[in-house]
C-alpha cells in the first residue's frame, strides 16, 4: 500500500480479483504487527428467487431478478443481512493502531463499508440496495397487474353503458345528435379508463414497505424472516466508531 | 463481484512521514497470489 496524494497518513492499494473464492489480505506494518482482512469474490447473485411453487407470483419474481433456485430464496438472503447486522457491533471493534472504518477486521469477512470497496463490489455491500431495487421492480410488476385488473373489472361497466345506450335508443328513438353524444361519451369513458389503468400500471408507486409486506404475506419464507420491511427502513448500515 | 476492483485504504492515526508504504499480501485460500501496491 502506498501513500495517496498529499495526505501522508493514508495509504491505498487496489486489487482486481480474477477468480472467485475466499480471499485474505494481510498488511505488515513497520512495527512488525499485521492486520488481516477477508473477503469473498463471487459471481452469483444470491438474491434471486425461484418461482417454481408460486406460479401466481411469477411476473413479480421475474421482475425482481429471478428465477434461480435456492433454498430459502429471498428470505434466506434477508436472513443473511440480519445475521451480518447482528455481528456489526463485534466487527466494529477498534483494532489497536488502526483507525476505525479501515476494514481490517479481527477475524471475519470484511463486509462492512469500512473495507472501502467500490460500490459495485456485489451483494456483500449492496445487498440492501439490491433488495430495494428489486422491491421497486416487484412493485412495478405488481402495479402493472393492478392496472390490468382495473381494466378488466371496468369492462363490465363498459358493457352496461353500451347496453344502456342501446336500450335508450330503442325506447326513446333518440335523434342522431343524442346517439352521437352517447357514442362520444362511451368513447370518452373508455379513454378515461385506459388512462387510469396506465397511471396505475406505469406511474403510481407504493411504498417499498407495502410491497415488502405483500411479498411477505404471499411467501411464508419471507414472513418467517419478516425483516424486509426493517431493511427498507434501515437502508444501508452506517459504520459506528467506538473509541 | 468478480471483475470489480477491490480498494484497500489505510489511515494512520498518527501519520508518520517515514511510513510511505506498507506491504499488502493477498491470499486466495491459503495460497499467496500476489502483493498489492
Amino acid at each position: 500500500m502506498t501513500a495517496s496524494g498529499p495526505d501522508a497518513g493514508r495509504l491505498v492499494a487496489e486489487f482486481l480479483p480474477e477468480r472467485v473464492g475466499r480471499y485474505r489480505a494481510m498488511a505488515r506494518f513497520p512495527d512488525g504487527t499485521t492486520q488481516e482482512s477477508r473477503f469473498i469474490v463471487f459471481t452469483e447473485n444470491l438474491e434471486r428467487l425461484k418461482w417454481r411453487r408460486m406460479w401466481w407470483l411469477a411476473p413479480i419474481v421475474r421482475a425482481s431478478g429471478g428465477p434461480a433456485d435456492r433454498t430459502g430464496g429471498f428470505g434466506a438472503a434477508v436472513a443473511g443481512i440480519e445475521q451480518r447486522e447482528g455481528r456489526r457491533d463485534a466487527e466494529d471493534e477498534v483494532v489497536s493502531g488502526v483507525e476505525c472504518r479501515l476494514g481490517f477486521l479481527p477475524d471475519w469477512f470484511s463486509l462492512r463499508p469500512g473495507l472501502v470497496l467500490t460500490t459495485a463490489v456485489g451483494t456483500m455491500l449492496n445487498e440492501k440496495q439490491h433488495i430495494l431495487d428489486r422491491l421497486a421492480a416487484a412493485d412495478r410488476a405488481h402495479q402493472k397487474e393492478a392496472g390490468g385488473r382495473f381494466l378488466l373489472r371496468s369492462v363490465k361497466y363498459l358493457c352496461v353503458c353500451v347496453l344502456a345506450a342501446f336500450v335508450l335508443d330503442v325506447v326513446f328513438h333518440l335523434r342522431a345528435g343524442w346517439r352521437l353524444g352517447l357514442l362520444l361519451g362511451i368513447i370518452g369513458g373508455v379513454v378515461a379508463l385506459l388512462g387510469v389503468a396506465w397511471y396505475l400500471a406505469f406511474v403510481r408507486r407504493n411504498r417499498l414497505e407495502h410491497i415488502a409486506r405483500f411479498l411477505e404475506a404471499a411467501l411464508p419464507a419471507l414472513a418467517r424472516n419478516s425483516s424486509i420491511c426493517s431493511n427498507c427502513r434501515g437502508r444501508l448500515p452506517t459504520p459506528r466508531c467506538r473509541r | 463481484m468478480l471483475g470489480e476492483k477491490v480498494y484497500f485504504r489505510l489511515a494512520m492515526r498518527q501519520p508518520d512521514p517515514k511510513v510511505a508504504s506498507v506491504p499488502l499480501t493477498l491470499f486466495l485460500g491459503d495460497k499467496e497470489i500476489g502483493r498489492a501496491t
